[in-house]
């Protein structure tokens, strides 16, 4: 598998991605990423160039994957702060466009999008409460892209960021770097670090141009758990206990997708 | 234009009205001007030791020295919005805050203890004025409160209030206790004839590591926006890193 990368760092570029400046390019470039890096772990071992051909197995990949249930733990850095801002809890995709991201550590929130809409949740008190979402519809355009990304349908679109692929003694790691001027401001690179396999994303970091950096790290990925109803739901999403025994369940029943807690 | 191209256009339009609705978050909207709330009566010299026990209380409502993580709900309208702060407080620094939306960091902003304010960064959504003016100048008013407090009476309820002016921008600010001084439940802060903000103070708890129970729930009201903030994690700060010459 390592020989799939010149073992003296070299390099080979392809070009994915396509953002609008600010914001919504950083954030679309760090959501969708970090799920490209997600879903990496499909990844077949029969490449035997660099990065481009790498960029094509993921994508091709991605397209057979209809659902993944992991945990996640982020570190945001701040630069003038001693201690970075944690924040921990769970990420669900499933096919078409549903995606969740629930924090359950330091306060409890959920971003879920079912496909066709997007909604949060916060929890204050011991009741969860829905918020009157503002930019509803800007939110949902963005996870509607990152839903066909996940689908494997990102490569014909995307055409703004360069990626470099590096070969390490932990596995691979993918390097994206904006190509335009007003991103690349705002992100200095976005790295991506599988696992030697291939199988599993380790973690994803997203480096601002002035030191303060973002640090994703997942463990306990599963490929294709049943997802029980309502994961997604926007009005009265699943209770996440509910979920995780779900998972728990098909992890007995399929040694080979761990899941752990 | 592509179809992406308009998504991703709409989207930009969007986060501009997340730059307005964080203008708002700080103040920066003109301020509606809120009715008086609060008649108090003039002290009474029996009144000086639940006075005092206010004094402390406000005073020291927080660690000397402290680090919180902060969840924030800013509603404008019919929209609402999350917003994570982090926080570190010290006698030494002063007051240091970083806000910190989905999309990434709004605004970091510091208040030293001599009142002067410092942007040590800012995002092309938020003006560097808005995070100086505004979310510097209103903040502090909850999370380091002024050292010196005068008695200004007590309410019909028989709560207490406390008074303090600010040295700079001429703002007023009334701290309102129970009865007894012991907690610190409301806060006002005018500027001249306008009310620029009530909250309510409340979800006293204690943290890991710091024995006394803190105030972890503000209720703000600005009129044009209404900002819920819950401390969710507090310890005792580490000292900020050394800036470069």
């Amino acid at each position: 598998m390592n020989s799939q990368f010149d073992s003296q760092g070299r390099q080979a570029e392809t070009r994915i991605g396509r953002a609008g400046p600010g914001f919504l390019a950083r954030l679309e470039i760090a959501v969708v990423l970090v799920l490209i890096g997600l879903f990496a772990c499909q990844l077949s071992a029969q490449s035997t160039n660099p990065a481009a051909v790498l960029l094509d197995q993921v994508a091709l990949n991605a397209g057979r994957v209809e659902s993944v249930f992991t945990r996640f733990a982020q570190e945001r850095h701040l630069s003038l702060f001693q201690e970075p801002l944690r924040t921990e809890g769970y990420l669900c995709f499933q096919k078409p466009g549903r995606i969740r991201w629930e924090v359950t550590q330091p306060y409890e929130s959920i971003l879920v999008s079912d496909g066709k809409g997007v909604a949060q949740f916060e929890r204050a008190g011991g009741q969860w409460k829905k918020l009157d979402l503002g930019l509803a519809d800007a939110m949902q355009s963005v996870v509607a892209q990152i839903g066909a990304i996940m689908e494997g349908r990102y490569a014909s679109q995307q055409r703004d960021y360069s990626i470099s692929a590096t070969n390490s003694a932990d596995g691979p790691v993918l390097t994206l770097i904006p190509r335009q001027p007003a991103m690349l401001k705002m992100m200095q690179a976005i790295e991506i670090y599988l696992t030697p396999d291939f199988r599993v994303t380790r973690r994803v970091v997203l480096r601002e141009q002035d030191g303060d950096f973002t640090d994703i790290r997942f463990s306990g990925q599963m490929a294709e758990p049943p997802l029980p109803a309502g994961t997604f739901d926007r009005n009265k999403p699943a209770d996440l206990e509910l979920i995780r025994k779900s998972v728990e369940q098909h992890k007995g029943a399929s040694p080979e997708n761990p899941v752990s807690k | 234009m592509t179809r992406q191209s308009g998504q991703i256009m709409a989207a930009i339009r969007g986060l501009g009205a997340a730059a307005l609705v964080l203008v708002c978050a700080g103040g920066c909207v003109s301020h509606r001007v809120l009715e008086a709330s609060w008649q108090p009566i003039p002290p009474s010299e029996g009144d000086s030791a639940a006075f005092a026990v206010a004094r402390q209380t406000v005073r020291e409502a927080f660690p000397a020295s402290w680090q919180a993580t902060q969840r924030a709900i800013i509603s404008v309208g019919r929209r609402q919005f999350t917003c994570d702060g982090f926080l570190t407080a010290s006698p030494a620094e002063g007051w240091h805050l970083a806000l910190i939306s989905m999309l990434g960091l709004v605004a970091d902003v510091r208040v030293r203890n001599d009142g002067s304010t410092e942007v040590l960064k800012v995002t092309p959504l938020f003006r560097e004025d808005w995070a100086r003016d505004y979310v510097a100048q209103e903040l502090r008013w909850l999370f380091t409160p002024p050292p010196e407090l005068a008695p200004a009476g007590r309410l019909a309820d028989g709560r207490l209030a406390l008074e303090a002016k600010s040295g700079a921008d001429g703002a007023k600010a009334r701290y309102v206790c129970s009865a007894d001084g012991s907690h610190w439940e409301e806060i006002e802060v005018w500027d001249g004839p306008r009310r620029l903000f009530h909250a309510k103070v409340s979800g006293y708890r204690t943290f890991p590591g710091w024995p006394r129970a803190v105030p972890s729930e503000f209720d703000l009201d600005a009129g044009t926006h209404q900002l819920q903030i819950r401390t969710v994690t507090l310890a005792a700060a580490s000292p900020l890193k050394e800036e470069a010459p």
